[in-house]
């Protein structure tokens, strides 16, 4: 008899041949994530189980494990021999266990019988088993529908069965990787960080990329969107950051181009640089926090424009179709929003100009663009780029 | 590095090093111990007391009362005098946050405080004091020198003007940025409470010191073993308070406080003309000043630029200076320019350059040379446009 942490996954059960590979990436990530903490990790037939973990690292553990993309529950068992006495024994003690911390009332057996070799019917063997419980705590009854608790009974391929009264949810998703790697536009505000975590949920690796504009902007910024990055690497897996310096083709803008465009074309120039880093570093899609007409330069006419500077790379938007305080509220729940309201200014509010174009031009944009010597701007830019690579385990304490 | 933000902090004396090892590790007793080495060091912070009084030119009568900060002494003076029979307290639009927003505080909680206006120049609308004293007034507080504008309010004037409307208000002056550097002869001024910081004059950090006329009309604010008249408890900090001794006797006699005044008077008239100089003819520069203003700080500003980037652009060049004006994107302007009534152009491009006596010629020369690249730099990226397109 042993305490487990059963861990189910969801969606790539649904995968077909490719089903190891996504498995391979999503073990790969547990166990990274867990790295810190003392414990094996077993495969048995459709689930994982953590083992030989220490009773003190149990929150800590449902806590990293509830974050991984892929998991979709787990559930906190006692695994013993698929033998009907050892069962009927366990479940009273158990339910002793249970109900000395509760005031239940009513219960529910529920029997997964994945070895068939065990000779009674899940519904049969539920059935007895309620039985032995009523007997044994008389002042239970049998509830179908709503129960207090369900005593959940699993007999698995291996011969072991796994005894447990919850389930905890897990993110869900994609394990993170099983999509290839996106370079993230972070920023510093609300939006983007939720928007890498929402791609990390459908598999994408994150990288992210920031611009930063000393001395326009302070070292205090930059830290904040580290901070930001560090505080998404518990979902995401380690997080490569790159910097780059903005100031000189914000100055450059400021001082040839028209001011109402200046966002736009400083927007052209971030997808530029970003579709670079991208083929540079086989990044598959560059991911931002854009969220429909929430200001100028996301009105779907700056969004074509923006676009348009790039060649192949798609933009992923996640939060495209999301009302602010929904962003705000999977901010708060991932824990990145404290950061992010931070009052630091980011490269785009140093230069921002008083009437920003709503609707602007793919052929204005372009021509405004002709008045900057453009690929050596970006060049020198990318040339400059400081690169800060993030660890998972860096988060502990 | 050059360091021109002395209003902040400054850098410790190096002789008072010695006195704050002495007293840490040799003589570390406790002032309120019996044994004659407690004793010993109960008198030596008297004998610092005595010292302070000496400068500020009033007789030692156990009114000195050394507290953790300044912002403790004021906040002390403020709430350890309040009461809730209190009809009015008067505070300058001036002031410090540690007491700024102590009478914020009490007027929160429902006391009536009204605030005197302040002068374009950063001193206190005198006329406006005058409209506002009267005998239902029980408490003044007013700074002594602007930690911002570097503006003198005339003590003499506000002592003057309230002997005739309101004799019995207590009297609060902020002197952070005064003593040690201008003349503090307070013997035919009626003040009842002059607050000091020792590490904005060479001293230890974690030092503040109050003055008090009547300590027997003080409330404590923190209570515990007594120290202090029982007006601070808490061990007394003899380390620090042993060091800035160092610091009060290099300070020197009235005469030498006033020749350095000039001295630095000197330096910072010469910063002026060197930074008029070395800018570009077309940029726009304002001095906040008049011929009243302390020689230690130098408030200037740059409309159309952002103090704030012109700080970090000078810091990435060696030159440390400061900016009153925290204008990050969600909290822009300051409370103080804006009651000097500033256009908003000066209270976002205002920077602060202050001095210690330690400045020198050299650093004079260097510094207003970073200043004035970092100004014509950042002014030509941000106000130059290509007019044909």
């Amino acid at each position: 008899m042993r305490k487990v942490i059963i861990l189910r996954y969801g969606e790539i059960y649904l995968k077909g041949r490719n089903r190891s590979s996504f498995e391979n990436i999503l073990i790969k990530n547990i166990k990274n994530s867990l790295n810190a903490i003392e414990c094996k990790l077993e495969k048995i037939y459709g689930r994982y189980l953590i083992t030989n973990f220490k009773e003190n690292d149990f929150n800590k553990i449902i806590d990293k494990a509830t974050k991984v993309f892929g998991l979709v529950s787990l559930s906190c068992a006692t695994e013993i021999e698929t033998e009907k006495e050892k069962i009927e024994k366990l479940s009273i003690e158990y339910v002793e266990k249970l109900l000395k911390e509760n005031n239940y009332i009513s219960f529910k057996v529920v029997v997964k019988r994945a070895d068939k070799t065990f000779p009674i019917h899940s519904d049969k063997f539920a059935a007895h088993i309620g039985e032995v419980i009523l007997n044994h705590f008389k002042n239970l009854k049998v509830e179908l529908h709503e129960p207090d608790f369900e005593l959940n009974i699993e007999m698995r391929e291996n011969g072991k069965t796994y005894i447990f009264a919850e389930k905890i949810n897990c993110c869900g998703g994609m394990p993170v990787g099983s999509a290839g790697q996106g370079l993230l536009l972070l920023s510093g505000g609300i939006d983007s960080p939720v928007a890498g975590y929402l791609m990390a949920k459908r598999g994408l690796t994150i990288n992210a990329l920031h611009f930063f504009s000393f001395p326009y902007t302070s070292v205090a910024a930059k830290e904040k969107v580290v901070e930001l990055a560090r505080k998404l690497t518990v979902y995401t897996g380690n997080i490569k950051i790159f910097m780059i310096p903005f100031s000189k083709i914000q100055e450059q803008i400021h001082i040839n181009c028209s001011e109402h465009y200046m966002i736009t074309i400083m927007r052209r120039i971030m997808m530029r640089i970003a579709e670079k880093i991208c083929e540079e570093n086989s990044f598959k899609g560059i991911i931002t926090g854009e969220s429909l007409g929430q200001v100028a330069s996301q009105t779907i006419e700056s969004i074509t424009v923006i676009s348009n500077a790039l060649k192949i790379i798609p933009v992923l938007r996640p939060v495209i179709a999301f009302d602010k305080f929904e962003i705000v509220n999977i901010a708060k729940e991932i824990n990145t929003y404290n950061t992010s309201i931070l009052p630091y200014e980011d490269c785009c509010t140093a230069f921002l100009p008083k009437n920003p174009v709503i609707k602007p031009t793919i052929t204005e944009a372009e021509k405004q663009e002709n008045y900057l010597k453009l690929d050596e701007l970006i060049d020198e830019a990318i040339k400059s780029v400081e690169v800060i690579q993030l660890r998972v385990d860096e988060n502990e304490n | 590095m050059i360091f021109f933000d002395n209003a902040s902090t400054t850098k410790l004396s190096e002789s008072a090093v010695d006195n704050l090892l002495k007293f840490s590790i040799e003589k570390f007793y406790n002032p309120s111990s019996v044994y004659l080495a407690g004793i010993e060091n109960f008198k030596q912070i008297e004998s610092v007391k005595k010292l302070i009084c000496e400068k500020l030119n009033l007789k030692f009568d156990n009114n000195i009362i050394f507290t953790g900060s300044a912002t403790e002494a004021s906040n002390l003076a403020i709430n350890g005098s309040f009461k809730k029979s209190f009809k009015k307290l008067l505070f300058s639009k001036g002031e410090h946050a540690s007491v700024y927003s102590t009478a914020q505080n009490l007027q929160a909680n429902g006391a009536e405080v009204d605030f005197i206006n302040l002068q374009k120049n950063g001193e206190i609308d005198y006329i406006d004091l005058e409209k506002k004293l009267n005998p239902d007034v029980n408490f003044i507080s007013i700074i002594h020198i602007s930690n911002e504008s570097g503006a003198i309010n005339d003590l003499k004037k506000i002592c003057l003007l309230k002997e005739k409307a309101c004799p019995k208000a207590l009297l609060h002056i902020d002197g952070v940025q005064a003593f040690g550097k201008i003349k503090t002869d307070f013997s035919n001024l009626n003040l009842d409470f002059y607050t000091i910081s020792a590490h904005k004059i060479h001293g230890p950090k974690g030092l503040g010191i109050l003055y008090v006329k009547n300590p027997d009309r003080l409330k404590p604010q923190i209570f515990g073993g007594g120290q202090e008249y029982s007006l601070r408890s808490g061990t007394e900090n003899i380390a620090s308070i042993m060091a800035f001794k160092t610091v009060l006797e290099e300070i020197g006699n009235s005469e030498q406080i006033e020749n350095q005044f000039k001295n630095v008077l000197k330096l910072k008239q010469t910063f002026i003309s060197r930074i008029k100089e070395l800018i570009e003819k077309d940029i726009p520069i304002s001095f906040i000043e008049n011929e009243n203003s302390s020689p230690y700080i130098i408030s200037l500003s740059i409309p159309g630029l952002k103090g704030e980037t012109l700080l970090r652009l000078c810091d990435s060049k060696g030159l440390l200076i400061g900016t009153g004006s925290a204008c990050s994107s969600k909290k822009s302007g300051n409370r103080i320019f804006e009651a000097m009534v500033q256009p908003k152009k000066i209270i976002e491009g205002n920077i602060r350059i202050s001095f210690s006596k330690y400045t020198t010629y050299d650093e004079i020369e260097q510094g207003s040379k970073i200043l004035a690249n970092c100004i014509n730099e950042l002014y030509f990226k941000l106000n130059h446009k290509n007019k044909s397109r």
